[in-house]
């Protein structure tokens, strides 16, 4: 039995260094949500994890009917497939994050209302959970491009774990930001979807930015160039496919993923008491 | 006039006669059916009452005269359209602002509850009960006002409503549920067999929880909550819960809580249950704490402030 003298405040809200500390401490805990959400999708399914090959792989396929034979967009690229499905495959997990903070909080708000524990530990289980459905999608990605057109793993796939730990980053940062706007307001959940498809048609997921880009005017360039996810799909394309590294790539990707994760983890910190009310 | 025969009487009676007659004889039967209802329905009663005193465990032990839990002006406002303000202000929209009156859920409540203690919570719907509950717990931090637990940790909330994730089996929603009440994995690895031997869940606990039965449920979420050894429970509309076997054991591992020098905050609109069991009562009423003290002296309050009389309430 503990003494009358140790006592413990529960409307004081923790430091910086304890709240960190015990977002560590409960790393288990993101692990096994993430991994619970994992199963739960396709616990009711005969093919189970199966599916989360499968999933990448029929999506690969209709992106490739339409645009690699209906549209005919490969111009002459004669490695198209691994262009389109390295794009498409990353593009994916920056969509699924992006909803999955919120979706992670609502749908867990029993937890919420019954536990105490830090509450970014939810978005972060949600981006561990689209990470383990990326890496998942690499297999599909591998047999595909691999026996196509020998895109195998070589000495520069080294780059994909630069590549993966800065599209990590800059997608929990994202999630974490996405949720704060979502929970109070659902209505911006609605209008998310559609914004990550345009956002997705104007990223090089389908076409090639930089061919496209000869003749443009230099503002255009930079405007494009300035997007997150043309820099982390360069990265991709060097680290699967061994294309060549633009220096944009590089310093886009480190900087959008140290700045969008410093601004999500310090804005949702301030709001996360405020939790509860929105999900009562 | 000489008694006749029943047959040979009607046989001389008028048809008026005759059917006033059949008519007493009906109503004279209905009544008599009627009153046997009514006893067997009191019989009935008696003995639900009789069983329900017998199941329901009463308060064990003494308070000790140390705090457990000290609440000081606690006040909870919700607003349900003002809260989603700053979000737009914040983003240009200051267009949509709308002014609505807060829903003061908790109003300047300030309580101590001690260790070795029982205390209920009662009140009507919407009083601010689980509010209250769930600002002891931690989980919705105070507008004003502030909690302090003189304890190792945080209270320990079960609240049946919230279950764990329902597509999971058993076995994954207990490690998921005890992650979440902050244990370590290895610690839960050394308590999960006393878990589902506690459950008395058997081989269902590799089932996928979305085919247990509420009662199945309910004994896991109260294995998990109580098997932690919990200094302070916190329950949510949950008493005994399961069959009348399980019923008896968790009573019972509650006593025993209190008995060590636990802490336990109960809600429940099962008055009489509360009034056997808690030391002492709290009575809210629109978020306001009318009164708190002995148990039967509050719950007689509160039951002359609805206007209900000590039977019909036994009914409940």
């Amino acid at each position: 039995m503990a003494t009358a003298s140790s006592s413990l405040s529960l409307s004081r809200r923790d430091g910086w260094g304890t709240y960190l500390g015990e977002l560590w401490r409960r790393r288990h805990f993101a692990w096994h949500v993430a991994m619970g959400g994992v199963r739960a999708r396709t616990s009711s399914t005969t093919l189970g994890l199966l599916w989360w090959m499968l999933d990448p792989l029929i999506l690969g396929a209709v992106f490739l009917l339409v645009f690699g034979v209906i549209l005919d967009v490969r111009r002459g690229d004669p490695a198209y497939i691994g262009f389109l499905l390295s794009g498409l495959f990353a593009f994916t997990y920056t969509r699924t994050t992006m909803m999955g903070g919120g979706n992670s909080l609502t749908s867990n708000s029993h937890l919420i209302a019954t536990q105490r524990f830090p509450r970014m530990i939810l978005p972060v289980a949600s981006v561990v959970e689209g990470a383990v459905a990326f890496l998942f999608s690499l297999v599909p990605f591998f047999l595909i491009a691999g026996f196509a057109h020998g895109d195998w793993p070589g000495s520069f796939t080294i780059v994909l774990l630069p590549a993966f730990v800065f599209h990590t980053m800059f997608n929990l940062g994202l999630s974490l930001l996405v949720a704060q706007l979502v929970i109070p307001f659902r209505d911006i959940g609605n209008v998310v979807g559609h914004l990550s498809r345009i956002w997705m048609y104007m990223s090089p997921v389908i076409y090639p930015l930089d061919e496209r880009l000869r003749n443009a005017p230099d503002v255009l360039v930079k405007i494009l160039q300035f997007n997150p996810l043309a820099a982390l799909l360069g990265l991709y394309r060097t680290a699967l496919l061994g294309r060549p590294t633009e220096a944009y790539h590089w310093w886009g990707s480190a900087g959008w993923a140290v700045g969008l994760v410093l601004l999500g983890v310090v804005t949702f910190r301030r709001m996360e008491h405020k939790l509860p009310r929105y999900l009562a | 006039m000489t008694a006749l025969p029943p047959g040979e009487a009607e046989g001389r009676l008028t048809p008026e006669e005759r059917e006033a007659r059949v008519a007493e004889r009906r109503a004279a039967r209905q009544a008599e059916r009627e009153a046997r209802r009514r006893a067997a329905r009191e019989a009935r009663l008696r003995a639900a009452s009789l069983e329900r005193a017998a199941e329901v465990p009463a308060a064990v032990g003494e308070p000790l005269d140390e705090p457990a839990i000290v609440a000081r002006h606690l006040t909870v406002k919700f607003r349900p359209f003002t809260e989603r303000r700053p979000s737009l202000r914040r983003h240009g929209i200051a267009a949509l602002r709308r002014r609505e009156k807060p829903v003061v859920a908790v109003d300047d409540v300030s309580l101590t509850v001690f260790k070795g203690e029982a205390l209920g919570i009662i009140g009507s719907n919407g009083a601010g009960k689980t509010t209250l509950l769930r600002v002891l717990a931690g989980t919705l931090p105070p507008d004003v006002g502030e909690v302090e637990v003189f304890s190792r940790e945080a209270p320990t909330m079960l609240s049946l409503g919230a279950g764990f994730n329902r597509k999971l089996s058993g076995r994954r929603n207990v490690y998921l549920g005890g992650l979440a009440a902050g244990l370590q994995k290895s610690q839960i690895d050394a308590m999960f067999d006393d878990i589902v031997a506690y459950s008395e869940l058997g081989d269902a606990i590799d089932r996928p929880t979305s085919t247990y039965s509420s009662g199945m449920f309910a004994r896991l979420a109260f294995a998990v909550a109580i098997r932690r050894d919990p200094q302070i429970l916190l329950l949510d509309e949950v008493f005994a819960v399961g069959d009348q076997a399980f019923k008896k054991k968790s009573a019972e591992t509650m006593q025993r809580l209190l008995a060590d020098a636990g802490t336990i905050v109960m809600v429940s609109h099962g008055l009489s249950r509360l009034r056997r069991f808690c030391h002492r009562l709290v009575w809210m009423d629109h978020g306001r704490l009318m009164a708190v003290g002995d148990a039967d002296e509050i719950a007689a309050q509160y039951l002359s402030f609805l206007g209900i009389s000590e039977e019909e309430a036994a009914e409940d």
